[in-house]
């Protein structure tokens, strides 16, 4: 009874011991590559970010003070005849596997052919970071959603009915929006607009465009302009003029449009009222339209600073940890081939980026780097344990391949959940992360032994 | 290592105090639960300290925010009763705060309405004053009408001048002078004196003058009266119109006592309207009569004017006659007693004194045939006149008394319509004071409805904004900058029971718009996390049942999804809404989570199968 006590104080030791550094330097690194969501000008990207973050926090934690001491408690308390398992465990792990004799075979052709394996991978990476630059991006929240949904089809619908649902607004202030000038100059953008972006806008209203049509097309003079807006109904008239009369707003209902056709429209529409601007009067062109470009700036530029600074920031957590660059970019390299291929993926697949693929480079930072730093960690272990780097390849391989592939399979099992929502953003968001994941295990085993061996000359071993 | 060894040392010690504690910190984390929010507003997808956020807040707060839009889709689109329906969604919508505005056909036509009916309030306030003044003055003038013709108008004539008959002047006949023959010379002819006719012209051009001022005066009266007439007549259509306008605004009214009310005074006017117009048309005669008696007047001034006319001639003539004659006679005279004379110195002064008397004689009786021929003649004249102007009395005064009759009672009539004036004019005030009845509903009748949605056949471009077409007609209501998601969905439901309540065969109504589209998204997106919840899970399942071979190999998921439960508390607690990418975190959580428990479960059993070898 004490040998079994003993036994499991033991295991409960050496899993702490041995575990616990390991996890947590995967979870410095998945971590880290997430943290880079943080720096996404989107906010629901920045809120995935911490929520992805505050999940793997709380697992960790809940991995050594949940798990682990209930383990111990099973083991320690209510013993039991748990020895068939093991035995059976025992047995498997006596003589090699067929998949164990596979895998072995399969790194002992990946380092035979390891510069041809690197100058694909590279290839590939680079080809996908060169189509990546060019992918089209989609902000459309409603291209994200459910498509068989009635609440679409109903606004597809009043779309044909009333010819837009979209706006831009123009909002005009100054000290007084009612003068001549003013009425006279809102009423000339009013009626040009139109005609000045023919392709765009349906239509324009303002104040005066109402006034016009109370008083028989014609513009008033400012005396009778004045009658004219207190005559009109309020709930008409606030539409277009604040109270206090300081601020007026020029709607321009405009057809729904490719978010890259609206951005170059908003530029020219920018550059269309800078020209023809009035004195002491400003303007701010805003509204819905306006923050999805925004958000397309924000998603386009976006991305590649998340990916970039997510490989740096793991790889100074990494040079903090292993205090060697080479030890420390290894586990990236890698990394930035996924990226790359993950490109031509996309590019193939013919799938936009969504603010939830553009944290696909971040997410597979923090998976993939998982990966690489298990098999690197196994590497320098067996070479510490005085093997070649070839032998100690293949053990690594032979025991941290199978980790890495339950790991890969329960990822990939989670994620694939992601395949059954309705939602076209996380469906092609699924699809990505399981194509990511593959690569990674793909990079993982095969890639990774040829970097390893290559760039074994520049790491010491003590 | 230190830190990990004290960490074995704890968890040793106190195993099952540590899964307490963690279950307790859990269950903690996992009460923010209830705070976790969905989120699809603009705040998800652009950072709320840009400008870009700063300058749609701005416009949000200014012109109100998203709007939701109901479609209405029918054949016969602009109907009462699709308006009714219309104004009911309004109603259950109306109380709440979070609406900046509201438009639709409903708020316009009720705009329209209201402004009808403010200046139909004026309007009544108007008539009320106004009748109240007609009235009173209409008393007023009744009252003088009447005291006026009962002392009238007695149209005074002047005196019939009794006309005398010219005096003829005693013709001194000449006394045949003492002889003082031979003394011819001294024989005075005589001196025919100018024959005085009486001052019949002054009179009659007095005469004439008092009938200018009657036909002045009658002039005036006619005047008077036909405007008093006219006026009535025109007070009359007023009462009318009044009548009528008040029936349509009874019609337009619900029905209720205060409907019956109105429209029993816009009866009373009706038919007072009507009361008025007869006797308008009844005294329109009245005018006339002065006028008649203008024109009878008018031929005796005439007719006076021709005789006096005639009367200076005959005068004329007759003076002329008489000079003539005497000149004639004195000639003649002269001639004889020259012829006399020469006779005289032959013969004897008998025959002359004969011949002289015989001549006085002559002439005596010659003038005094005059005399009483010119005489003779004036009277008849004046005694014609007499007639005349006697008959044209008893005419004149007959009609005056027609005239005056009529006007007592038209007198008396004004006076009564003017009190009932008076009285309409309360009633009508003390109607106007259920203010309420004033409040303008929607039109019942088509035609009502039409003539405020179409201006000659064509839709009014008011209505431009909502109605998109024959068979569409929109709603929109605004929401406030700020409001958030819960209120918008409450509203979007609160909508969408009242259309699922009142549904019409030949009506169909959509409801849309970003709010209802984020509702819309929020609900598929809490079914879309269970669904990828659920199949995480059971994916897990079946992967920890292959890859993962150590007893209780399912305690991972079981960390795993304490962890998720934990993680959404923790969400809840820190404010982090979930968004449709952020709901993707569970299935990656799951995915990632479970890899840390695998690998420590994993060792633990490693360790554990490892010290049985070794032993």
């Amino acid at each position: 009874m004490s040998n079994q006590k003993d036994r499991v104080k033991k295991s409960l030791y050496q899993t702490i011991i041995k575990m616990v550094p390991a996890v947590f330097t995967a979870l410095v690194a998945t971590g880290l590559g997430f943290i880079a969501l943080y720096t996404s000008p989107v906010p629901m990207i920045q809120d995935f970010g911490k929520m992805l973050t505050i999940g793997l926090i709380v697992s960790f934690f809940l991995g050594i003070f949940f798990l682990i001491p209930l383990l111990f408690t099973r083991d320690y308390f209510f013993s039991s005849s748990n020895k068939k398992v093991q035995n059976k465990l025992k047995e498997k792990e006596g003589k090699p596997s067929k998949v164990d004799l596979i895998l072995d075979w399969f790194t002992r052709k990946t380092i035979a052919f390891r510069w041809l394996i690197i100058g694909l991978a590279l290839v590939a990476a680079v080809f996908g970071i060169w189509l990546d630059i060019d992918a089209g991006v989609e902000t459309d929240v409603e291209t994200f959603m459910p498509q068989d949904t009635q609440a679409l089809k109903d606004i597809h619908k009043l779309r044909d009915v009333v010819g837009s649902t979209d706006q831009v607004s123009i909002v005009y202030h100054g000290n007084d929006i009612v003068s001549d000038k003013v009425i006279s100059w809102v009423d000339n953008l009013t009626e040009t607009l139109a005609l000045e972006f023919p392709e765009a806008i349906v239509d324009t209203k303002s104040i005066t465009s109402v006034v016009k049509q109370m008083n028989d097309g014609k513009l008033p003079d400012q005396k009778s302009f004045h009658e004219q807006i207190t005559d009109l109904p309020e709930e008409q008239l606030k539409l277009f003029m604040n109270e206090d009369q300081t601020k007026g707003v020029i709607t321009v209902g405009i057809k729904h449009l490719e978010t890259e056709e609206l951005q170059l429209f908003v530029d020219d529409l920018d550059t269309f009222l800078k020209k023809n601007k009035l004195d002491k009067m400003e303007t701010i062109i805003t509204g819905k339209s306006v923050l999805d470009i925004e958000m397309i700036k924000g998603l386009t530029t976006g991305r590649y600073q998340m990916t970039l600074l997510g490989m740096g920031l793991v790889f100074f957590g990494l040079l903090f940890i292993y205090r060697h660059p080479i030890k420390a970019f290894i586990p990236l390299l890698p990394i930035l081939f996924i990226v790359g291929w993950s490109g031509l993926a996309m590019y193939f697949l013919d799938i936009s980026y969504t603010p939830l693929t553009a944290t696909l480079g971040a997410l597979i930072i923090g998976i993939g780097t998982e990966f690489t730093v298990l098999v690197m960690e196994r590497f320098y272990e067996e070479r510490r344990n005085g093997r070649l780097a070839i032998d100690a390849i293949r053990i690594t391989n032979k025991k941290i391949g199978k980790a890495i592939f339950t790991s890969a399979l329960t990822t990939i099992g989670g994620f694939s959940a992601l395949l059954a929502s309705d939602f076209v953003i996380l469906n092609n968001f699924g699809k990505m992360t399981l194509i990511n994941i593959s690569f990674a295990l793909i990079s993982t085993i095969v890639v990774m032994p040829s970097i390893l061996i290559i760039l074994d000359r520049f790491v010491k071993i003590e | 290592m230190s830190m990990l060894n004290k960490l074995s040392k704890l968890l040793k010690k106190y195993p099952v105090k540590s899964i307490f504690v963690t279950l307790i910190i859990i269950i903690l984390l996992a009460i923010g639960t209830q705070y976790v929010y969905m989120a699809t507003g603009n705040d998800t997808l652009v950072k709320n300290n840009t400008d870009v956020y700063k300058d749609n807040v701005m416009l949000e707060e200014e012109f109100g925010g998203e709007s939701i839009i109901v479609l209405y889709e029918s054949e016969n689109l602009l109907t009462p009763n699709n308006l009714t329906h219309m104004k009911g969604l309004e109603e259950a919508i109306q109380t709440n705060d979070a609406i900046y505005s509201i438009m639709s056909p409903v708020t316009l036509v009720e705009e329209i309405a209201n402004k009808q009916s403010g200046r139909f309030n004026e309007g009544i306030l108007e008539i009320i004053d106004g009748l109240n003044q007609m009235g009173s003055k209409l008393t007023e003038i009744g009252a003088e009408l009447e005291v006026n013709a009962k002392n009238n108008q007695t149209i005074d004539f002047p005196e019939q001048v009794n006309l005398q008959a010219p005096e003829l002047g005693k013709t001194e006949i000449p006394e045949p002078g003492e002889f003082a023959f031979p003394e011819f010379e001294g024989t005075q002819l005589p001196e025919f004196e100018e024959i005085n006719l009486p001052d019949m012209e002054g009179q009659m051009t007095e005469l004439n003058k008092g009938f200018s001022n009657i036909i002045d005066a009658q002039k005036n009266l006619e005047g008077g009266t036909k405007n008093l007439v006219d006026g009535y007549a025109k007070f009359g259509n007023e009462t009318k119109l009044l009548g009528e306008n008040l029936h349509a605004l009874a019609e337009q009214l619900q029905d209720n006592p205060e409907k019956k009310q109105l429209q029993e005074v816009s009866k009373g006017l009706s038919q007072l309207s009507k009361q008025m117009t007869q006797i308008s048309e009844d005294t329109s005669t009245l005018p006339g009569i002065p006028s008649q008696t203008i024109n009878g007047l008018e031929t005796i001034q005439q007719k006076l004017s021709e005789q006096i006319k005639e009367q200076n001639e005959q005068q004329e003539q007759i003076q002329k006659k008489q000079k003539h004659t005497q000149e004639q006679m004195k000639e003649k005279l002269q001639k004889e007693q020259e012829k006399k004379e020469e006779q005289i110195k032959q013969k004897t002064q008998e025959e002359q004194v004969a011949k002289k008397e015989e001549m006085k004689k002559k002439m005596e009786e010659q003038q005094a045939q005059k005399e009483a021929q010119v005489k003779e003649q004036m009277l008849a004249q004046q005694a014609e006149k007499e007639k005349q102007m006697q008959d044209f009395q008893k005419k004149m005064k007959g009609k005056q008394e027609e005239q005056e009759e009529k006007l007592l009672t038209l007198g008396k009539g004004l006076v009564e319509m003017g009190e009932k004036t008076q009285t309409i004019s309360e009633n009508l005030e003390s109607i106007h004071e259920y203010s309420d009845i004033m409040t303008p509903g929607l039109p019942k009748k088509q035609a009502t409805l039409n003539n405020m949605i179409y201006d000659d056949g064509k839709l009014r471009s008011i209505f431009d904004e909502v109605v998109v077409d024959e068979q569409h007609m929109l709603m929109m209501i605004k929401f406030k900058g700020g409001t958030n998601d819960a209120t918008k969905s409450e509203l979007v439901r609160t909508i969408q029971s009242y259309l699922n309540m009142e549904e019409s065969d030949d009506l169909t109504t959509i409801v849309s718009g970003k709010p209802v589209l984020d509702d819309s998204i929020r609900s598929s997106m809490k079914n879309s996390m269970q669904k990828m919840m659920g199949l995480a899970l059971l994916i897990m399942v079946i992967v920890l049942f292959f890859v993962f071979k150590v007893r209780w190999r399912i305690m991972p998921l079981v960390t795993v999804l304490i962890a998720v439960i934990g993680t959404v508390g923790l969400m809840g607690w820190l404010q982090i809404p979930i968004t449709m990418v952020s709901m993707a975190v569970f299935p990656i959580l799951i995915g990632l989570g479970i890899d840390y428990a695998i690998q420590f479960q994993n060792r633990y059993a490693e360790e554990m199968a490892k010290e049985d070898i070794n032993e």
